[in-house]
């Protein structure tokens, strides 16, 4: 898993620093080409700068406490939502669980509609 | 309207949080609005091959219906569906319930008559202005405004305004009130709800009322982005962050990494805009810098794609048992593809051959069928059994519905590309006009049948629904009504 | 700040919306504002090219054209241009055909001059009508290239003066015929017309070359 992200890691991170390093060095060309080079790379600074101040408020925001536990809402979240399930009127893999390795067939319409037709799958699913 | 101080969210149940009926409301009426929708989209696929046989009707004119087309998937599907999808999500999220059921009742009718409005007015009316000089007069249109995602007629946008204005008021109550740091899901809520109120007024009434020319131009494509960007995007991913972990019962890989997305995707998709609109009079300087923003919104949602497939790391069989999971999966696949693509289109090199052409059609299909359709036909899949106490009447119907939308929306896509880039050179060539016409007609046929197997997919759910819903009106099945022992599904 | 919701609220909400709105909205408005916006009876006022077409039309369909205008002048012909814009959007023509002229793709030498901005500086491109798709062609510079009647025949009935078009058929634009347009039948023939009217090189755009003028101080 970890050498796998590396990989992607590393495979996403080369090629775009890399195609941001050209587009850099061409905005440098272009600044120093002409008067209107220098309007081009305003939207860049423009928004270098607003991240910039962003970025500050980051830090500020490191500083006074927060992310201290960054991992936490995504447990509280699960915890809230597999209580609600349990106590609901239905199971929980009510929508979504069907058996593996069920072939796709056509579809038999009009067939009386049994209420345990699905019975089965849930308990091979165990 | 419910208490919370009477129920201590501790011991909320789900009866108590969630107004089940409105959210059936919701997806059956974006369900209505996705066939009018797609036989919209069918009418104009056909007067392309010139197959059309209610040719010369002015009420099925294929330039109204076009634009039906849009509007009815994105007011009238997609802001519906997910409607649904967050008076489940929130409330079962937060632990509260809504600021007041009759207010969320007023809401889903007044958005209904905004969405019915709307295709009403670009339907009926320019005949009806058209009927009498003294409305002809008038110094506002019946009919379509002409803003792209925008034709909503000018007399209904205070109306969709102020419905907006309540959604965020009403959804916001219960995100106020949770304590503690929030999940990422509320995050993306929360930021959509004031972004959609703004795009919608900046985009609706700046170009109509304030700017001219070229700068409504760039605001109207910041307005054209941003409905994609700020209210579908943030939706979406929201309402993914909360499904599939518990779906797949597990947490999402890494909380840390989808802030990262949030801000990114905060931070640089409002500036995307003018990437709608290169080698236009606008200043090419904004160009330039909407090209820098359109490829680094592609960087970061790649984390939060990265984040996703971590999620499902070593549950990869759910892809094949856990049929909604299937659904948001391939909508993502599809996303990533999306983001690909995006980040190469928007550069000045391909726009040269692919702007005005099929590939944006293309591309536009992917987008709001292939990953935002696809994941909230998804949450209905998962839904509607837990609304109605029953399982689907057909798994089969279930299967051929997920099967002929994506690989329909997936040939459609893959055609109009191809023929986007045909179109690009033979424009660059300089032959006839005709021959680009003529040359596309073989993919406009492919596209009939690709829509038509979207379509035919949608037919199956619309059964398969329909004898759930008979089934349901027994009274809860034993098999989906909770026994004593509960088989866990690992 | 980032894990409050005033923070997302008001930093992702409206802060980073704002920020995009004044880099990217505001800056060509403040660019242009100083470019006059054209009012519809201005664009009518001096424009001899329309204003021909305009008259060419109550002669071709004279009973229709005095039915509906009464006798062509400045004021009819806005009211055309007004009705003809109108119908342009809330057919969707704008959803197939661009009002733009891109400088890339050789796009030059198929249309005519690349669009400048001041062209679009008027009422009638209140929402602009760039386009955002070319099904048929791009329009910007269609004004002359046709006549009045065939702009009738084809918006009646495109494959008559066109064969293979995909254009839907328009009979609601007449009066039961192509030789009965009715209000806004002429309207849209007259907005057509319109476009591109305008420039120098009328109407032989991509053709055109300027003439050496003498010199005036001479």
């Amino acid at each position: 898993m970890r050498r796998i992200m590396w990989v992607m890691a590393i495979g996403i991170l080369v090629p775009s620093l890399y195609g941001f390093g050209t587009k850099f060095l061409e905005f440098i060309a272009l600044y120093r080409g002409d008067v209107e080079g220098a309007f081009a790379i305003s939207p860049i600074l423009n928004y270098l700068l607003a991240s910039l101040g962003f970025l500050c408020l980051f830090l500020w925001a490191v500083l006074h406490g927060m992310f201290r536990d960054v991992e936490q809402p995504k447990y509280t979240m699960l915890e809230n939502e597999q209580r609600l399930d349990t106590e609901a009127p239905w199971r929980p893999e009510i929508g979504m669980q069907y058996p593996a390795g069920h072939r796709l067939r056509m579809p038999r319409l009009g067939r009386s509609t049994d209420p345990n037709r699905f019975r089965e799958f849930y308990e091979h699913d165990g | 309207m419910i208490d919370t101080q009477a129920v201590p969210p501790d011991a909320a149940r789900h009866e108590d949080l969630v107004d089940d009926p409105i959210v059936v409301a919701y997806f059956l009426a974006a369900l209505c609005f996705l066939f009018v929708s797609m036989l919209a989209g069918l009418l104009m696929a056909l007067q392309l091959v010139s197959w059309n046989p209610l040719q010369g009707i002015e009420l099925l004119s294929p330039g109204r219906w076009r634009m039906v087309h849009t509007n009815a998937v994105a007011y009238g599907f997609l802001a519906n569906a997910f409607l649904g999808a967050l008076h489940w999500a929130i409330p079962r999220l937060t632990m509260r319930p809504v600021l007041d059921r009759r207010l969320s009742w007023f809401i889903f009718v007044a958005w209904q008559v905004v969405v019915g409005c709307t295709a009403l007015g670009i339907v009926v009316g320019p005949t009806l202005q058209a009927m009498s000089p003294a409305w002809e007069q008038l110094p506002f249109s019946f009919g379509a405004q002409g803003v792209e995602w925008g034709e909503t007629p000018t007399w209904i946008d205070p109306l969709a305004l102020a419905g907006l204005l309540l959604v965020g008021i009403n959804f916001m109550a219960p995100i106020s009130r949770a304590k503690g740091p929030l999940y990422v899901a509320s995050w993306y809520f929360m930021a959509a709800f004031v972004w959609t109120f703004l795009t919608y007024a900046m985009g609706n009434f700046l170009p109509q009322y304030w700017l001219t020319g070229t700068s409504a131009g760039a605001v109207g494509g910041l307005f054209i982005h941003d409905l994609v960007g700020l209210f579908v995007t943030p939706l979406g991913w929201g309402l993914m962050y909360y499904f599939v972990p518990i779906m797949l019962r597990k947490p999402i890989w890494s909380h840390g990494l989808s802030l990262v997305g949030f801000w990114g995707l905060a931070f640089f998709y409002p500036l995307n805009g003018i990437h709608h609109f290169l080698y236009t009079p606008i200043p090419m300087f904004l160009q330039r810098g909407a090209i820098i923003a359109t490829i680094a919104v592609e960087m970061v949602v790649f984390t939060v794609i990265v984040n996703f497939f971590g999620t499902i790391w070593g549950s990869g069989r759910q892809l094949i048992t856990n049929l909604p999971i299937r659904w948001f999966y391939t909508g993502m696949v599809l996303y990533g593809l999306t983001c690909l693509q995006c980040a190469l289109q928007t550069t000045l090199t391909f726009q040269a051959v692919i702007h005005f052409s099929d590939w944006v059609v293309g591309h536009a299909h992917l987008v709001m069928f292939g990953v935002f359709s696809l994941w909230l036909l998804g949450i209905m899949t998962y839904l509607f059994p837990r609304l109605w106490r029953t399982e689907w009447y057909s798994r089969d119907l279930c299967e051929w519905h997920f099967w002929l939308s994506a690989v329909g929306v997936f040939v459609m896509f893959a055609d109009l590309t191809l023929a986007g880039l045909f179109q690009g050179y033979y424009w660059g060539s300089l032959r006839p006009w005709d021959v680009s016409v003529d040359g596309s007609v073989p993919f406009w046929m492919v596209r009939v049948f690709a829509g038509l197997a979207m379509f035919a997919g949608q037919l199956c759910f619309a059964y398969n629904l329909y004898r759930t819903w008979k089934a349901a009106r027994l009274g809860p099945a034993p098999s989906a009504a909770k026994p004593a022992p509960v088989p866990q599904a690992s | 700040m980032f894990e409050s919701k005033s923070g997302v609220l008001l930093v992702a909400g409206l802060g980073f919306f704002v920020f995009a709105f004044l880099s990217n909205g505001l800056v060509p408005a403040l660019m242009y504002r100083d470019l006059p916006e054209k009012s519809v009876e201005e664009l009518a006022a001096d424009n001899s090219n329309l204003m021909y077409q305009f008259e060419d039309l109550s002669y071709r369909y004279p009973e229709q054209f005095a039915k509906y205008y009464g006798v062509p002048s400045d004021e009819t012909l806005a009211e055309a241009l007004r009705l003809g814009r109108r119908t342009y959007v809330a057919e969707g023509c704008w959803h197939c055909h661009s009002q733009f002229v891109r400088p890339v793709a050789r796009e030059d030498e198929r249309w005519g001059p690349v669009s400048r901005t001041d062209e679009y500086q008027n009422v009638l491109q209140r929402p602009v009508m760039f386009g955002t798709r070319r099904v048929g062609p791009d329009l910007s510079r269609e004004g002359g290239r046709h006549g009045n009647d065939w702009h009738a025949a084809h918006f009646f009935q495109p494959t008559l003066v066109s064969a293979g078009s995909p254009m839907p058929e328009h009979p609601w634009f007449f009066d039961g015929s192509p030789d009965l347009p009715n209000r806004r039948g002429i309207a849209i023939i007259t907005y057509v017309q319109w476009l591109g009217s305008w420039l120098e090189s009328y109407p032989y755009y991509e053709d055109y070359e300027p003439i050496e003028l003498p010199d005036d101080d001479e």
